[in-house]
C-alpha cells in the first residue's frame, strides 16, 4: 500500500517538475529582441506595443504623483496606444538595488519596464550596467527639449540612457497664519531655530528631500557662505580633498544645531511623508519641497491650509532635472519607449505641471514648441502659494555633481547622526 | 521490498512536506554567508569585496545596534510576560457570566503588527490623537496627567516601540498561559491555605510550577520576534538605535555592492543569536523536566 502510494506520489512529482520545466524553457524562449527595438522606426515601436502592459517602478511616497499616475496617464496611454500601465512603488536606490540583484542571478527577463531616477541612482545604475540604451534618439519629443540642459544629470553624462521627465527646484514651506516673514537667508533660518527650539527639523538622509536640505548647506559652507560663488569648485567632478575640507564645517554646525530641532534632535523624520505630517499637524514650522508648486498642489487638496506659503534663500535653491529611463531586462521595452514618449509630450507635460495633479515643472524647451501649447504653459496658474517663475528661476542652483551627493549622506549618518 | 526498506520509505514521504522548507533554510543560509564573507556579492568577475564580519567587528554602530536589540527584546519579552501572566490570572479567577468579556484580550492578537504600529503612531504620538483631544482640555490637571502618561510612549522612540511589541504580545502571552490555568484545579490552592500555607508559598509551589513552562515558552517567542522583527522598528524606532533588522535593510538596500557583506554578517550574527538563544531554552527545559518536577 505504502509503496504504491508513493510510486503515485512519485509519478505527481515527476509530472510537476516535467511542466515547471517546460514552463521555464517556454519563458526563456520569449526573451527579448532588445537590438530590434533600436533598428525600428518609431511608428512600428508604437504599433509593437499595442495591447502590451507597461510597469513603471517609481517612488509611491506622494498621493498626489500616484494618483496622476492612476488617473490620468494610465487612461491616456489606454486609450492612445492601448498600453496597460501598473505603477509598482519603490523607493528609487530600491529599484536600482532590485535590478542589480537581478543582474547578478543573471535574470534576463525582469519584471519593470521604466523607472523614475536621477542622480546618483543614474550613475550608480549606469556604472553597474544596468540600463537599456542607447535609445533616447528614437523618443521623437526628445526633440522639444534644450539638449544642453538635459544631456547631464547631476555631472553625470546622460548618452541616450535616460530620458528626460520634469524639472523641479528645491523650496521651503511656511504657514503665514504663525510666521509673517519666512528667514531670506541661511543665517537667518539658522537665527530662527535656535530662537523657535523643537519647531524645525529636516528628513534625514539618504530620504531625497533631506538630503537636498544638507546639500545646501554644503554649499553655504563651500566658500565664504556665498554658495552662488561655493559650488562652482564642485562641478568638474569629485574631489576627496575638496569634500573633505567643506564637509567638516558643515558636520560640525550640524552637531552644534541638533538641540534645538524637534525632538533636540534626538530623532529624525525617517523620510519627506513624515515631515509632511508633523507640519500638517503644527508640530513643526517649516516643511521642505523638491517640488516648487508642492505646497499649492496640497492646499487644493485640503491637506493644507490655504496660508500656506514657500519660499526660497537668497544663496539660491536646488534645480535639479529628473528622468525616465528602461532597465536591462526590461520584458516590454517598446511599451517602456512609447510611455517614457508620452511622458514627454506637452499634453502629459502640462497636465503634471497643474499643481492639483502634481506641480511637477516641464522639461520642455518652450521656444520649441508652437504658439498654442507655449501660451498653454505660459498662462498656467500655478496658485498663489507658487513663487513666480522668475524668482525660481533667479535663485536657481545646479545640483552637484553624484558622487557628492553619496559622499554627504555617508558623512552625515557617521558624523551627524552616529556621533552625538 | 524488505520491511525495513518500505519503513524508511514511508518515513521519508512523511517529511517530504519539510523539504522546501530545507531547501529554502540550507540554500539562503548558505547564500547569506557567502555573500557575509563578501562572495557571490556581484556578478563582475573582477569585484573584490572586503569581508563583513570584519566591517562589523570595527563598527561600534553596529554594537550598539546590537545592544540595542537585545535590550528592546528582553524589555519586551519581560512586560509581555509578566502582563500576559497577570491577565491569565485575572481570567481565571473570572467569574463565569463575565467570561465571555474577558475575551476582549484576544483583540490584539488577530490585528498584524503593522496595525498596531500604525494605532500607537497615531494615537500616542506628541500631536497625535489623544494628545489632541485632552489638549482641548487646556492647563487642567486631567490634560497634564495625561500629557505626562503617554510622553514616554511619543514614537519615534524606544518607549514606543516596547509599548506596540508588548501591546501585541501580551494577549499572546495570555493565551498560552491561560490554557494550562485552565485545566489547573483550583482547589488545590483551597486546600493548601486550609493546610497554613501563605500567599507567596501558594504561588511558589502550587501556581508557578504551572504557568511558568508556558510563560517561558511564550517569552521566548516573543524575545525572537521582538529580536529580529523589521515592521515595528520600521514604523517606530527612533533615528539613533537602530534594530538590527533596520540597520541591515539600510546597509543592503541604501548603501552601494560594498555594504552588502556587512548586512549579510549582521543577519548570520543574528541568526546566531537565535540559535544560541533556543539552544539554552532547550536545556534549561530539559533540566528542569529532569530535576525538579515534571509539569
Amino acid at each position: 500500500m505504502i509503496l504504491r502510494y508513493s510510486r503515485c506520489r512519485h509519478a505527481r512529482i515527476i509530472v510537476v517538475l516535467a511542466v515547471a520545466v517546460a514552463t521555464l524553457g517556454a519563458c526563456a524562449r520569449e526573451g527579448n529582441d532588445d537590438a530590434g527595438v533600436l533598428e525600428e522606426e518609431f511608428d512600428r515601436i508604437v504599433e509593437s506595443a499595442e495591447g502590451g502592459e507597461v510597469r513603471f517602478a517609481l517612488w509611491g511616497g506622494d498621493s498626489r504623483i500616484n494618483r496622476w499616475i492612476d488617473t490620468y496617464v494610465s487612461r491616456e496611454l489606454d486609450s492612445r496606444y492601448g498600453i496597460r500601465l501598473t505603477r509598482v512603488p519603490m523607493d528609487t536606490a530600491q529599484i536600482v538595488n532590485r535590478l542589480l540583484g537581478e543582474k547578478q542571478a543573471g535574470r534576463e527577463r525582469g519584471s519593470i519596464d521604466l523607472i523614475w531616477i536621477n542622480g546618483e541612482n543614474f550613475k550608480r545604475a549606469r556604472e553597474q550596467g544596468l540600463l537599456f540604451g542607447p535609445y533616447t534618439h528614437r523618443i521623437p519629443n526628445l526633440e522639444l527639449t534644450d539638449p544642453e540642459e538635459v544631456s547631464y544629470d547631476w555631472g553625470f553624462p546622460v548618452d541616450g540612457y535616460e530620458l528626460p521627465w520634469g524639472q523641479a527646484q528645491f523650496v521651503l514651506e511656511y504657514d503665514t497664519a504663525e510666521i509673517d516673514e519666512p528667514p531670506a537667508s541661511v543665517e537667518e533660518l539658522d537665527a530662527w531655530i535656535r530662537a523657535n527650539p523643537g519647531r524645525f527639523t529636516y528628513p534625514q538622509p539618504p530620504d531625497f528631500t533631506g538630503a537636498a536640505f544638507i546639500r545646501h548647506l554644503f554649499y553655504h559652507f563651500a566658500d565664504g557662505h556665498e554658495i552662488a560663488d561655493g559650488h562652482e569648485k564642485f562641478l568638474d567632478g569629485f574631489d576627496q580633498a575638496l569634500y573633505e575640507r567643506h564637509a567638516e564645517p558643515l558636520w560640525e554646525y550640524l552637531r552644534d544645531l541638533e538641540p534645538y530641532l524637534w525632538q533636540g534632535g534626538e530623532n529624525y523624520p525617517a523620510d519627506k511623508a513624515q515631515l509632511d505630517v508633523l507640519f500638517e499637524r503644527g508640530e513643526v514650522s517649516f516643511n521642505m519641497s523638491y517640488t516648487q508648486s508642492g505646497a499649492q498642489g496640497l492646499i487644493d487638496a485640503g491637506r493644507y491650509p490655504e496660508t500656506v506659503r514657500t519660499f526660497v534663500l537668497e544663496q539660491g535653491t536646488l534645480t535639479g532635472i529628473h528622468f525616465t529611463a528602461i532597465p536591462f531586462n526590461a520584458p516590454n521595452k517598446a511599451g517602456a519607449m512609447v510611455v517614457s514618449n508620452f511622458l514627454l509630450s506637452p499634453d502629459a507635460q502640462y497636465s503634471k505641471n497643474v499643481p492639483e495633479n502634481w506641480g511637477d515643472f516641464t522639461v520642455l524647451d518652450l521656444g520649441r514648441l508652437d504658439d498654442e501649447e507655449r501660451r498653454r504653459f505660459e498662462e498656467l496658474d500655478l496658485g498663489p502659494a507658487t513663487l513666480p517663475v522668475e524668482v525660481l528661476g533667479a535663485h536657481a542652483l545646479p545640483e552637484i555633481p553624484a558622487e557628492y551627493v553619496d559622499a554627504i549622506d555617508e558623512g552625515w549618518e557617521r558624523e551627524v547622526l552616529r556621533r552625538e | 521490498m524488505s520491511n525495513r526498506g518500505s519503513r524508511i520509505l514511508s518515513a521519508c514521504v512523511s517529511l517530504s512536506p519539510l523539504v522546501p522548507f530545507v531547501v529554502f533554510v540550507t540554500v539562503g543560509v548558505f547564500y547569506t554567508g557567502a555573500q557575509s564573507f563578501g562572495f557571490m556579492v556581484s556578478a563582475a568577475p573582477d569585484a573584490r569585496f572586503s569581508n563583513g564580519y570584519a566591517v562589523l567587528y570595527r563598527s561600534a554602530w553596529f554594537y550598539r545596534s546590537l545592544l540595542y536589540s537585545v535590550g528592546v527584546a528582553s524589555a519586551a519579552t519581560a512586560f509581555s510576560v509578566l502582563g500576559g501572566t497577570l491577565i491569565a490570572l485575572g481570567l481565571r479567577a473570572l467569574p463565569e457570566r463575565l467570561f465571555r468579556i474577558g475575551l476582549v484580550y484576544k483583540i490584539p492578537l488577530i490585528l498584524p503588527h503593522v496595525v498596531i504600529g500604525l494605532v500607537v503612531l497615531v494615537a500616542f504620538g506628541r500631536s497625535g490623537f489623544i494628545a489632541r483631544v485632552f489638549e482641548a482640555l487646556g492647563g487642567s490637571v486631567v490634560n497634564l496627567v495625561v500629557q505626562s502618561l503617554i510622553a514616554p510612549i511619543n514614537p519615534p522612540g524606544t518607549g514606543a516601540l516596547v509599548f506596540a511589541y508588548v501591546l501585541k504580545s501580551v494577549p499572546f502571552v495570555t493565551l498560552l498561559v491561560y490554557a494550562v490555568l485552565r485545566r489547573f484545579d483550583t482547589r488545590q490552592v483551597e486546600t493548601a491555605r486550609m493546610l497554613g500555607a501563605g500567599v507567596l508559598q501558594r504561588f511558589r509551589s502550587l501556581l508557578l510550577p504551572v504557568i511558568a513552562p508556558p510563560a517561558a515558552t511564550a517569552g521566548v517567542i516573543v524575545f525572537l520576534f521582538s529580536f529580529g522583527a523589521f515592521d515595528l522598528p520600521f514604523l517606530l524606532g527612533g533615528s539613533r538605535r537602530p534594530m538590527l533588522a533596520i540597520d541591515v535593510f539600510n546597509r543592503y538596500w541604501y548603501r552601494d555592492l560594498a555594504a552588502r557583506p556587512a548586512a549579510m554578517a549582521s543577519l548570520i550574527v543574528m541568526f546566531a543569536i537565535s540559535v544560541v538563544f533556543v539552544f539554552l531554552y532547550f536545556r534549561l527545559v530539559r533540566r528542569q523536566h529532569h530535576g525538579v518536577r515534571h509539569v
